[in-house]
């Protein structure tokens, strides 16, 4: 019988295939079992996972061992990867998730992909048909190593099972070591199922392997603090590599060494207080008017893990064009990337932040910023018309939520509005699919969060269309009962894409319309999900409420006015000189 | 003017095809290319001739980054061999 053929009738995921070794003896560990011990060994405790053919030795070794792992089944491979996406950015711990061969590895790849953007420690383990079927097409086969190197950290395919240990131990500590970032071990059913004796346990030190981070460079500290010292106008550009560094508190400590003001990345909102003197906020293509104006005035650049993105930097040629640049980072390739620096620090930023500290004298420059910042902050608009105030709504949520509230966007306007209206406290509050710009992140994301932190408020702040690409995981919110928030801002378009249109396409509007949306109330009251929808400029009150007060899961459903723009913007190609706001629009 | 490397790395699953991949998303092409594993199998000894209009220090660091990656230098002239702008992870063994 071709293996198609034993294909399961409700998705085709759990094939057998001929010449599949006999299972591990009992009483001998196999590769399977060596993996979970490997993990419980490292301190996983929770993964994320989607059972299928090429994978089920590792979900019978699970199976064999209750209580090893606690595995959080999605309702697709996607939501795994970005469930463990969430537990590791909102937690700084690995994030683990697991899938089968060909269509399970091939769901993961986006939200892997995401973790690879924004540096996101995960280890993602597929099986794969086993070694005698590689290479010749085989049911569910995919070159899944072929597959995942542009998009991890590195990647594995395990061809003997006594390689299983090195390499997952490798491969781990690949994930969170200098710059973290996803790795992928792709496992064959047949080495999942032989023998292997039970990993001995490690003496203390074993697993550590060293850990490629250059020392303080003396003479570049130097050189840096001479141009901190000749600088009149000084900017920190900061961004997600300080959070990644573990290096909130030395950065603050720089700052307010310093006294310099600071624009912060997408990813390094939360850095300082919404409400510091000198946080001038967001830049780039929706940031704060006054901080992109700091940044083109500015003498002295100071980046702080943070790459020159595109969406920060506009036109790069224009980009802070008087500025000599200071360029601190773990990642060397970083480095000249965009924009050469004059110096560049390389190394841990708790390290080096300490070591460039010094007060300077730049009283006026200062205060221009603050007076930049009082004409040229994110401001709330008008009322218009009598639909939902999205953004009012947004900044009362972020003054009245716990300051340990994560909020988990989706991608779109209205991750641009939870940006410039929410005030988060500290960076891991904050997720967002900063460099892959990933619709259906926000559910999944918010589910692991919550997994990593059962005691915290998670709000999962999501557009009609994000929301609409990972709707299935409302079974998994059920499934463990978790006490998500969800709040969806339908305006019945691709917003983003229908306000860039109308802006830089003379207006054709080109597929755009979700005007037939299902009633989302109703589909989370399918899957025994309680659910309101709140409407009308006079419900803010209303839906805070919900959010905040609300026991166990909740949607809400809030139709806004489905016209409502991101102001300012910085069209494509131009300079963060060129913002638009909406007045002058 | 064509820049050179010369690379050393591990022998590992994809470590040619990430070294292959590097160049073309980072904006070159490969002009030449010699590859030789060591006698005793631990080593690709690779050198690199590509053609780009970046900066090709970029790319050598774009390199050098790659795990299975153990050393590079930039060659300028043939033979001739520089250490790149930010120092190789670790010396060849």
């Amino acid at each position: 019988m071709p293996p198609s053929q034993a294909a399961n009738a409700d998705g085709a995921q759990a094939p057998d295939h001929p010449g599949t070794p006999p299972a591990a003896q009992d009483d001998a560990a196999n590769g399977a079992d060596t993996v979970i011990q490997i993990l419980r060994r490292q301190g996983v405790e929770t993964v994320f996972g989607y059972p299928g053919g090429a994978i089920m030795p590792l979900y019978d070794a699970l199976a064999r061992q209750p209580g090893a792992l606690k595995h959080v089944l999605t309702r697709h491979e996607q939501a795994a990867g970005f469930a463990a996406n969430g537990f590791a950015r909102s937690s700084g711990q690995l994030g683990v998730c697991i899938a089968t061969s060909g269509p399970g590895a091939t769901n993961l790849i986006t939200a892997i992909a995401d973790a690879y953007m924004d540096s996101v420690p995960l280890l993602v383990i597929t099986g794969q048909v086993p070694t005698g079927l590689m290479g010749t097409d085989a049911f569910q086969e995919t070159d899944v190593l072929g597959l995942t190197l542009p998009i991890t950290k590195h990647s594995y395919l395990v061809r003997r099972v006594e390689d299983l240990p090195a390499i997952l131990e490798e491969a781990i500590h690949l994930a969170q070591e200098g710059r973290p970032g996803p790795v992928w071990v792709d496992i064959p059913k047949d080495v999942q199922l032989a023998p292997l004796p039970a990993a001995k346990p490690m003496a203390p030190g074993e697993a550590a392997i060293a850990d490629d981070v250059p020392g303080l460079d003396d003479m570049g500290l130097a050189q840096a603090r001479a141009l901190l010292a000749e600088a009149a106008q000084p900017i920190i550009y900061a961004g997600g590599g300080v959070v990644l560094a573990e290096a909130v508190e030395a950065f603050r400590g720089f700052v307010e060494t310093t006294g310099a003001p600071v624009v912060t990345t997408l990813k390094g909102l939360g850095l300082l207080a919404a409400d510091h003197p000198l946080n001038m906020g967001m830049l780039g293509m929706h940031g704060a008017p006054c901080a992109n104006r700091a940044v083109q005035a500015c003498d002295l650049l100071v980046v702080v893990g943070a790459r020159f993105d595109d969406r920060a930097t506009g036109r790069l040629a224009d980009f802070a064009p008087h500025a000599r640049v200071v360029h601190l980072d773990v990642d060397a390739a970083e480095v000249s990337k965009l924009r050469p620096p004059q110096v560049s620090l390389l190394g841990d930023l708790n390290r080096l932040l300490p070591a460039l500290a010094t007060p300077l004298s730049t009283e006026a420059w200062r205060a221009h910023c603050a007076e930049l910042r009082r004409m040229g902050d994110f401001r709330l608009p008008p009322e218009k018309g009598d639909a939902f105030p999205a953004l009012r709504f947004l900044r009362r949520l972020s003054e009245q939520a716990d300051a340990h509230t994560h909020i988990a966007c989706d991608v779109g306007q209205h991750q641009m509005w939870v940006a410039q209206f929410y005030g988060f406290p500290h960076p891991r509050r904050h997720l967002t699919s900063g460099g892959l710009g990933a619709m259906g992140f926000g559910l999944p994301v918010a589910i692991g969060a919550q997994m990593a932190h059962p005691g915290a408020q998670v709000i999962n702040i999501s557009g009609d269309g994000s929301f609409m690409m990972n709707v299935q995981e409302l079974a998994t919110l059920r499934r463990y009962n978790l006490p998500v928030k969800m709040v969806i801002f339908d305006n019945q378009y691709l917003g983003m894409v229908r306000q860039q249109q109308e802006l830089f396409y003379e207006g054709r509007l080109a597929e755009v319309d979700l005007s037939d949306n299902p009633d989302f109330v109703q589909v989370a009251q399918a899957f025994g999900i309680p659910a309101l929808r709140i409407e009308g400029v006079d419900a803010v009150d209303a839906a805070i409420e919900a959010c905040l007060e609300t026991q166990g899961p909740l949607l809400l459903h809030i139709p806004v006015a489905r016209e409502q723009n991101v102001w300012p913007i910085v069209g494509p190609g131009m300079s963060n000189d060129q913002m638009i706001e909406e007045d002058v629009a | 003017m064509n820049p050179q490397f010369q690379l050393l790395a591990r022998p590992a699953d994809g470590s040619l095809e990430r070294i292959l991949r590097t160049v073309r998303s980072r904006g070159f092409e490969v002009r030449d290319m010699h590859v030789r594993l060591d006698d005793d199998g631990h080593r690709y000894h690779v050198r690199l001739k590509v053609a780009g209009s970046r900066d090709p220090s970029m790319l050598a660091r774009q390199l050098e980054k790659l795990c299975d990656v153990e050393h590079l230098a930039a060659l300028h002239t043939a033979g001739a061999a520089d250490e790149p702008a930010n120092a190789p992870r670790m010396a060849a063994g």
